[in-house]
């Protein structure tokens, strides 16, 4: 469980909970249907979140009034399965569906190549920086509702260049301590990741695998995001 | 060359989700090609190679009502597997063997797509290919389970129980299998007289009972083909891209007890005996491995 002190009181959040949404938040989501002026994302919450044609930049960066014919090219920008990065503009009111829109061009939109991994919506950490482009050559996206994108630096809508092997193992090992870090509660954010990441590099990157290694990583990252935070 | 390969695999999608072999069925065509290259250059999503299995985790004797069980886990996925012995006629093709019954379970636990009869497609899959596994007598020693030539044998019934489902069942199932089949112990019968005076007398006592001989038990190591590659213990999101996987049935000494291909998709000739020798030697290395972590945890009982 996550526990927060507030003036109030005392916040106790359940690690087992449903993602609840809030305006503002970045959520990775998955196209699961393409509908007439809409498509429906799936982000782990209770309803699949809808994701307006009004609110999506056109291939181009261009932001216009959406005609007919864009209307029947909807399979062509998102079509079901793809991966997406977008922020949640409304909460609905009576059953909570989230609404979600694509405000930048540079960083919402479809995600290329990449892994993505599924941790408890709890343990991300609100903060101002969802979306890290970190020296290690990768990018993560942390989404608000648990869906966390581990893959290589990219522009929506620009093709990237193959993937190195360096760059490859970058990725998954960067996937391996997210999900150590995941299964012992631990908090997410960009400092922990990366303070996560040097101390496994004395291991091998299947060895991340291992019951026993995930505890010495996510025991000492933790410990070290303590000591900073003093 | 890859869109064409999307194809096949979205086409694939309605079978993988009404199989339940995986849970996950939907993934873009950038996760596709991501986990297809990894595969490639043995490297995948989470580091391991090719050849790699996962963490096994295993213990038996978990059962009290029964002669022998164990439970296994497997990346997500666990199994639990408990033998019982009884006493039965002799097959009147095969007078002088006993009997092995196997029969899958995917409990609803793992599921909801298991409730009622959702899981029987997946269920009847997996008893085949246990049983095929076991087909042949040079396996598990079957004459040792007969009692009295033509007349009585043992029947061990085999139930395995699948508590949650995370990929590569057949090869969790197999090995947790064996180790049940490890772990059984059979009352000595003591049989007096002949023809119609005979009588058999099973022993109460719990310390009067032999053990099997599970030296020849096979394992099951299912291979898929990724791509123009394969690997062995698929995560579920690798099963969600991959086409045709076979089943290679391995013996601790390294022979090829059965050999079954499934799946919607063809393997090519030379990937096939490629896919053959590496499940033989992937096999055989757990053999070793779950053979030395049996015998510890029996002298850790002193049983």
């Amino acid at each position: 469980a996550v526990v927060s002190t507030q003036s109030t009181g005392v916040s106790v959040r359940s690690v087992s909970s449903r993602y609840r949404g809030e305006v503002g938040d970045i959520v990775v989501g998955r196209i699961t249907e393409v509908q007439q002026k809409k498509w429906k994302v799936d982000c782990g919450s209770r309803l699949d979140c809808q994701l307006q044609l009004s609110s999506v930049y056109l291939p181009g960066n261009v932001l216009r009034r959406k005609n007919l014919n864009d209307e029947l090219m909807m399979r062509e920008y998102f079509s079901e399965g793809d991966l997406i990065c977008a922020e949640v503009a409304e909460v609905g009111n009576l059953d909570g569906m989230l609404k979600i829109h694509m405000r930048t061009h540079e960083k919402y939109g479809k995600l290329p190549e990449g892994l993505l991994i599924k941790v408890p919506s709890v343990l991300i950490k609100r903060s101002k920086l969802h979306f890290h482009r970190l020296p290690c050559n990768a990018t993560v996206i942390l989404g608000s509702n648990g869906f966390v994108w581990v893959g290589p630096h990219f522009i929506p809508e620009q093709p990237i260049e193959a993937i190195s092997m360096t760059l490859r193992e970058t990725i998954a090992r960067l996937g391996n301590v997210i999900r150590a870090l995941a299964a012992y509660g631990v908090q997410l954010f960009d400092t922990i990741i990366l303070t996560g990441y040097d101390i496994s590099l004395k291991y091998k990157v299947k060895e991340l695998l291992k019951p026993e290694v995930m505890e010495h990583i996510a025991q000492e990252s933790y410990e070290h995001s303590q000591h900073q935070t003093l | 060359t890859f869109q064409h390969y999307f194809k096949r695999i979205n086409l694939r999608r309605n079978d993988l989700r009404r199989s339940g072999l995986t849970m996950v069925t939907q993934l873009s065509n950038a996760e596709v090609q991501f986990i297809i290259d990894g595969v490639e250059q043995d490297f995948r999503s989470d580091g391991r190679a090719a050849e790699d299995y996962r963490q096994i985790e295993l213990e038996t004797r978990v059962l009290p009502n029964t002669n022998g069980s164990a439970r296994c886990k497997l990346g997500k996925s666990e199994v639990l597997v408990g033998v019982k012995a009884e006493v039965v006629d002799v097959d009147v093709h095969a007078p002088h063997i006993g009997k092995l019954m196997i029969t899958a379970d995917l409990s609803a636990v793992a599921s909801p797509k298991f409730v009622g009869k959702g899981s029987e497609a997946l269920e009847n899959d997996i008893t085949n290919v246990l049983s095929f596994l076991y087909n042949s007598t040079e396996t598990v020693p079957l004459k040792d389970l007969c009692i009295v030539k033509g007349e009585s044998c043992w029947l061990l019934n085999i139930d395995v129980l699948f508590v949650q489902c995370g990929g590569n069942l057949f090869d969790v199932a197999s090995i947790a299998l064996k180790a049940a089949l490890y772990s059984t112990t059979l009352p000595t019968v003591r049989v007096s007289g002949e023809g119609i005076e005979m009588e058999m007398e099973v022993s109460d006592d719990p310390y009067h009972v032999w053990k099997l001989d599970v030296s020849s038990c096979p394992i099951c190591v299912t291979l898929h083909q990724i791509g123009s590659s394969f690997a062995v213990d698929l995560s579920e999101e690798e099963v969600a891209c991959s086409e045709g996987y076979l089943h290679v049935g391995v013996m601790p000494d390294g022979e090829v007890s059965s050999m079954e291909k499934a799946g919607a998709g063809n393997i090519d000739p030379t990937t096939l005996l490629e896919m053959v020798e590496v499940g033989v030697r992937v096999g055989e290395e757990i053999h070793r491995q779950l053979n030395k972590q049996l015998d510890a945890e029996r002298s850790l009982a002193k049983l």
